[in-house]
């Protein structure tokens, strides 16, 4: 049911997005159509009122220098030379007529139709529009004298031609806009969510079958939702590793138990039946509890290691001196590297604190010291050094022993991991995890460099 | 020689003698003791350091 509903909230976020897409592109050109055509109303109307202005200032002008006939005169000897064709009026009160003057291609116009506009004052623009006979007129009108008004127009048809041809464009325009905008936002929205999509095929994959190997397409792409699908694989590959090393472990745990358990069943079998004297049941009882501490031992450390490595590790800080602590360790198997003839050196400085937790560092010397006897021959050589660098205490243990081999090195420290040449060696394979998850815990790292036969490099550098 | 007839594990001897708080998995504590039996020991019988299987050692003076 779930897949459903991811399904369909997907489906309708794409909708959404793709009609919210088509409908911003629908209203930004609607808007940029609309703020374009006022715009040119507005500048070619002032160009017009400009032109007229001029007029009307000239004939004002005639006026004053020698009255009605002045102008009349004037005016005359203009038309025989001017192009442009103006509407000059002067009236006096109740629109009587002292001149007019039309120019001769204005069919239709009736100054009559001026009259019936109230004027708002002497000085006002009016607009006349006959639509019907095409016939739109801006007029302007100044005063004279008190009681004579100059009213001075000009044909506008060309403006409102050029304005209808616009809107025409426009509705021509229309349903091709629309269709892009649609078109547009589902294309978009579409190749947008392809890497949303492919993680939801990709997720229901895994849920279906199981199949922890599936991962999602990556696109050439950069954004957000490409770096979600690189993320998401990079945390499929995480989930898919710490699925299998679990996996894994708990195989080699199941393995390692079942040894000693089936010894103690068998040791305590063996007590049971035969008619055995007290002697050979002590024995057997001594059997299974060397056994059983054996597996408390591993289980131990098991614990220890994960709870190191998931961080719940309770660690005791104080201030530690390397040096005291790597000389009591030494202290401790110079018994056994004296049973191997191994000699110990020692390079350390006279001081070197961190802060950690002494008993916990001990123990990684101690496992780092104790795999370093282990894995050397007789009469071989194990230096223990400690030194300060920057930041950090580095502390090498380097043995003369038989090595790593390379296509080994990688897995030294996985849990219960015992590479091919260590079986013969009694131990757990999880010393080295536990080293590593120890320091980890500690802010540090671990490193190893080896060489078959030659012997290997342990590299613990701490945070002071 | 306190814990004379008490058994004692691995453990308590290497926290008493090392003060080293956990199993070392190693078998420095057996190497030990050889060492010590062989001084002590060596040409006595019954031997007075004895191992007792899965539980530790024991001193015993008769």
């Amino acid at each position: 049911m779930s897949l459903k509903l991811t399904e369909r909230t997907g489906l309708t976020f794409s909708l959404k997005l793709s009609i919210l897409y088509a409908l911003f592109f629908i209203v930004s050109s609607c808007s940029l159509f609309v703020v374009a055509y006022f715009f040119i109303d507005y500048l070619l109307e002032t160009g017009e009122r400009e032109l007229i202005e001029a007029r009307m200032q000239d004939y004002r002008a005639w006026y004053a220098d020698g009255g009605l006939d002045s102008l009349k005169a004037r005016f005359d000897e203009q038309s025989e030379t001017d192009k442009a064709a103006f509407f000059v009026r002067i009236i006096g009160p109740y629109n009587k007529a002292f001149f007019v003057s039309i120019p001769r291609g204005a069919k239709g116009f009736d100054p009559a139709q001026l009259d019936r506009i109230k004027p708002k004052g002497p000085e006002t623009w009016f607009t006349i529009k006959d639509f019907g006979k095409h016939n739109i007129w801006t007029i302007g009108s100044i005063s004279l004298r008190s009681d004579l008004v100059l009213q001075v127009g000009k044909s506008s048809t060309h403006i409102w031609d050029l304005l209808s041809y616009f809107r025409s464009v426009f509705i021509r325009f229309i349903v091709p806009i629309l269709l892009l905008g649609v078109a547009g936002g589902g294309i978009l929205t579409f190749r947008a969510m392809r890497p949303l999509r492919n993680t939801i095929q990709t997720v229901r994959n895994i849920l279906d079958t199981g199949e922890m190997s599936t991962r999602v397409p990556v696109g050439s792409g950069r954004g957000e939702l490409h770096q979600l699908v690189a993320l998401f694989n990079k945390m499929l590959d995480k989930n898919e590793a710490l699925i299998g090393a679990m996996h894994n472990s708990l195989d080699n745990v199941a393995h390692d138990l079942r040894t000693p358990m089936t010894r103690m069943r068998g040791v305590a079998e063996l007590a049971l039946q035969g008619q055995q004297n007290l002697e050979a049941c002590r024995e057997a009882l001594a059997d299974c509890l060397e056994e059983s501490d054996r597996v408390l031992t591993m289980l131990n450390a098991l614990m220890d290691v994960a709870e190191a490595e998931t961080g719940v590790m309770r660690l005791e800080i104080a201030e530690v001196s390397m040096p005291e602590l790597i000389q009591a360790v030494a202290d401790l198997y110079e018994v056994i590297a004296d049973e191997k003839h191994i000699t110990i050196t020692l390079d350390l400085p006279v001081h070197l604190q961190i802060r950690a937790d002494y008993a916990r560092i001990q123990q990684v010397i101690a496992n780092l010291l104790d795999n370093a006897l282990k894995y050397s021959d007789d009469g071989g050589q194990v230096t223990i050094a400690a030194r300060r660098e920057n930041a950090n205490a580095v502390i090498t243990v380097a043995d003369t022993g038989i090595g790593i081999p390379a296509h080994e090195i990688d897995k030294i420290w996985d849990r219960l991991y015992r590479g091919d040449r260590s079986r013969s060696q009694r131990g757990l394979g999880l010393g080295l995890s536990f080293v590593r998850a120890i320091v980890q815990a500690h802010g540090g790292t671990v490193h190893v460099q080896s060489e078959v036969n030659k012997g290997s490099i342990f590299t613990v550098i701490l945070p002071v | 020689m306190r814990n004379a007839g008490r058994i004692v594990s691995k453990t308590a001897i290497l926290e008493h003698v090392y003060d080293y708080s956990f199993d070392p998995q190693t078998n420095v504590v057996d190497v030990l003791v050889c060492r010590l039996r062989n001084k002590i020991d060596k040409d006595f019988e019954p031997k007075m350091l004895q191992t007792v299987r899965g539980m530790g050692y024991v001193l015993k003076i008769n």
